[in-house]
């Protein structure tokens, strides 16, 4: 598929999610945020105060939203040894300030989260569980992975694959930009130095340079 | 306001900064408008913060184009209430409303045009050729460079047709990252030279400014001058001498005429924030706005003599508008995986590349190299590795290309076993320089202020398609030397549907316009960059230029600048003005 088809696909796919939000009652009512967010909502500008940032937009996602985005969260980034979880560091925060961005990429990836999620609670409806956090531990857990292996597998739908693309790259970035996540990868610059030599000699040797 | 000005400046960025800074050094009295606002990069420079101090991780929006945190001040591809239109494959215009202009966002880059560039015509039947040579213009590479400041190659090393800095002017440069040794190694067996690219960044202390510290992004603009930029370089000297006047929030759209005798005798420009029509007069007036601007300003700027627009006799203003070509391929190199942390910041800009290397009897012998001009090789500053902060689409796109489906236990195994080893090698080419691209005003649409915006004509050549694909044979070729791993593999796809290139613009390169050249029947400037028509008119930002190469243009927008501003102080001191 070229590029263009592309995003004529996803624009395509974007415009259906929204006729769902907008003629779902269900939905309207278990995310009342969805029907009057963003319209309002204004950007920083194009003339900004770089040392003094300020996120000019309200965040909009609904407790239950956050809560279920905390829940997979988690699942996407879990604690180890090394380093916390993505909750631990309050990751979910900033998917609800990235969603609720008055710009064209974050307002697509407010609906397919929403619809994503709306999608997760419909499965938790079928376990007797009202929200998708709702269900325990191990619910979550199998239902989450079911999903992470059709997008896998490319047997998932094309919402679905969004959901799973996006969840895993605003939470992978949110994460990885933080100081316990870049001390997790190793990023170890953004420092002033006197003279840039070039890698170390151990690192050298590593690369099989000299 | 008076006007005892010798000398009206459009536009304060690297063209007219150094226009600017050349008249008042010589003691000319110049008048600056700059259509942005003041600004000054020591104190508006987002110095060593986090992406994650910015909305959105310092993200690219539609209000910031490259980020919460980059230099460009009400700007980028758009600019709320100054549109323009496009025909064919499409035109983005980079814009910044700023005193420095776009010299704070920029990367730095800073190559000469080499002996063949101003020779196109003869060479290679394409284009045309320049009424400069490099021998010309070689005194005012040297003294552009004295006054900016750069790092670059030892010249002993220069291949053909890439000339460098001689050794008392370049500074040393930064060694080259791991990444870069791997890329070196590679084309190193395929018999490519690689060495340091030549950039307007200080490793040692130069004119008050200190030396880089090798952190922060150069987009976000430089605190401590070490980055050149038009405002620490240009400007704040040239305010010294005292011959400096500047006014800021002044859009230029109208070059004043006296009709009897031919000269210009100001300019009209609307203050952004009174949005009063006000004229201003001197004895010269110099465009450098940017080379778009400076079409759209002559063609407004329309008389009883000139009903096509002012200079534009020839009917070439607007035409042979140009832009950087361009090919990325994102690749991982199994190598640099599970390295131990290490600082890989450096300059933020690439501290290795390969000029052009196919000439003359070489390229008849490597018997593929189908077009003219050529290209370079480099490891994207922006496409990964461990190049400053890691951030969202610079680092984790790339490395979560083809990872679909992961997470948990395995995504944190995989970030930390992966980072630092996906990146772009990339090249920057010339393009063909044709009739087919060209602005013209749009008959319908205008900006905020009711003037007629530019429209714009694009068209890849085939010959600009033929280079790009060989730039993607290359990259290819380098990526197998390199043990690499393809990340993103559409090429052949796009190659067959026959295009490679996006819309022109894209590299914020865009030149010509004015064209300069011995014949005013087919340019609209002579070899000082004056005005054929007007002869007390002069361009002096990227309109000038006649080909394209694969040179970064600003070093050359400045040479000639400087070139441009001999001319005027001696045309001065003869009374000819």
């Amino acid at each position: 598929m070229s590029k263009k088809q592309k995003m004529t696909a996803n624009r395509r796919r974007v415009l259906k999610l929204m006729a769902i939000a907008g003629t779902s009652a269900a939905y309207l009512q278990n995310y009342p945020n969805m029907a009057n967010a963003q319209v309002s909502q204004k950007g920083y500008g194009q003339d900004v105060d770089v040392n003094n940032p300020v996120v000019t937009w309200d965040k909009t996602l609904d407790a239950n939203q956050l809560k279920s985005l905390s829940v997979i969260g988690d699942l996407i980034i879990p604690a180890d040894d090394k380093s916390p979880s993505a909750s631990q560091l309050n990751i979910t925060d900033f998917v609800d300030e990235w969603v609720s961005a008055p710009y064209p990429t974050q307002e697509k990836d407010r609906a397919t989260i929403t619809y994503g999620l709306e999608r997760l609670n419909t499965q938790a409806n079928a376990l007797d569980a009202r929200y998708f956090h709702d269900l325990n531990g191990d619910q979550q857990a199998a239902i989450f992975d079911k999903l992470a292996v059709s997008v896998e597998n490319e047997t998932a739908s094309e919402e679905e694959d969004l959901f799973m693309d996006r969840l895993v790259y605003i939470y992978v970035g949110g994460y990885y930009t933080t100081d316990e996540g870049m001390e997790d990868i190793g990023y170890a610059g953004n420092v002033p130095i006197e003279t840039f030599d070039g890698p170390p000699a151990e690192i050298r040797k590593l690369i099989g340079i000299e | 306001m008076a006007d005892n000005h010798d000398v009206i400046v459009v536009g304060s960025g690297a063209g007219g900064g150094m226009m600017v800074h050349t008249l008042t050094k010589a003691g000319v009295n110049v008048l600056l408008l700059e259509a942005g606002r003041d600004f000054d990069p020591k104190i508006e420079t987002a110095m060593f913060q986090w992406p994650r101090e910015a909305p959105l991780r310092d993200q690219r929006t539609p209000d910031k184009n490259s980020g919460f945190f980059d230099a460009t001040v009400n700007g980028g591809f758009n600019v709320d209430g100054q549109p323009y239109t496009t025909e064919g494959e499409g035109f983005r215009w980079w814009r910044a409303r700023q005193l420095g202009g776009r010299t704070h966002h920029f990367g730095r880059q800073t190559p000469r045009y080499g002996p063949d560039d101003f020779k196109s015509l003869t060479n290679t039947g394409r284009a045309d050729d320049w009424p400069v040579s490099y021998d010309d213009m070689e005194p005012y590479y040297d003294r552009v460079e004295e006054v900016m400041g750069l790092f670059g190659p030892d010249p002993d090393e220069a291949v053909h047709n890439s000339p460098q800095s001689p050794n008392h002017i370049r500074q040393e440069p930064p060694a080259p990252r791991a990444s870069e040794l791997i890329f070196a190694k590679a084309l190193k067996k395929m018999g490519i030279k690689t060495m340091a690219h030549p950039t307007a960044i200080l490793t040692s202390p130069l004119h008050g400014r200190d030396a880089c510290f090798y952190a922060t992004n150069c987009i976000r603009g430089c605190s401590i001058g070490a980055a050149f930029d038009s405002v620490v370089s240009f400007i704040n000297p040239a305010k010294e001498t005292g011959k400096l006047t500047i006014l800021t929030n002044a859009v230029v759209y109208k070059v004043l005429v006296n009709e009897d005798s031919n000269k210009a005798t100001g300019v009209r420009y609307i203050n952004s924030e009174t949005e009063e029509h006000i004229d201003v007069h001197a004895k010269v007036v110099v465009l450098a706005p940017a080379a778009m601007e400076t079409s759209r300003i002559l063609l407004n700027s329309k008389t009883y003599n000139a009903p096509d627009g002012l200079a534009n006799s020839s009917g070439a203003v607007g035409k042979y508008l140009s832009d950087t070509t361009g090919a990325g391929l994102p690749i991982q190199i199994p190598a640099l995986e599970n390295l131990p942390p290490h600082n890989e910041d450096g300059v933020s800009q690439p501290h290795l590349y390969a000029p052009w290397w196919l000439h003359g009897d070489d390229k008849k012998e490597g018997g593929d190299a189908d077009f003219s001009g050529g290209y370079k090789l480099e490891v994207s500053p922006y496409g990964g590795g461990r190049f400053g902060p890691p951030g969202m689409d610079d680092t984790f796109r790339g490395m979560l290309i083809g990872k679909k489906g992961l997470y948990g236990k395995k995504l944190k195994d995989y970030m930390r076993r992966f980072y630092g080893s996906t990146m772009t090698i990339r090249c920057l080419g010339s393009m063909t320089v044709t009739a087919d691209n060209y602005l013209t005003l749009d008959p319908q649409v205008k900006d905020k202020w009711g003037i007629p915006v530019p429209k714009f004509h694009w068209k890849w050549s085939d010959e600009d398609f033929r280079r790009t694909s060989h730039m993607y044979d290359s990259l290819y070729k380098l990526a197998e030397n390199m043990g690499a791993v393809v990340l993103a593999d559409r090429f052949e796809e796009r190659r067959k549907s026959g295009k490679l290139s996006g819309p022109g613009g894209g590299t914020n390169h865009e030149v010509g316009g004015t064209r300069m050249g011995d014949d005013p029947k087919t340019s609209v400037l002579n070899k000082y960059s004056q005005t054929w028509d007007v002869n007390n008119l002069y361009v002096a930002d990227g309109g000038p230029f006649v080909t394209h190469t694969e040179k970064n243009p600003t070093l050359t927008i400045m040479a000639l600048s400087m070139r441009a501003g001999d001319n005027i102080i001696d045309r001065l001191k003869k009374g000819e003005l």
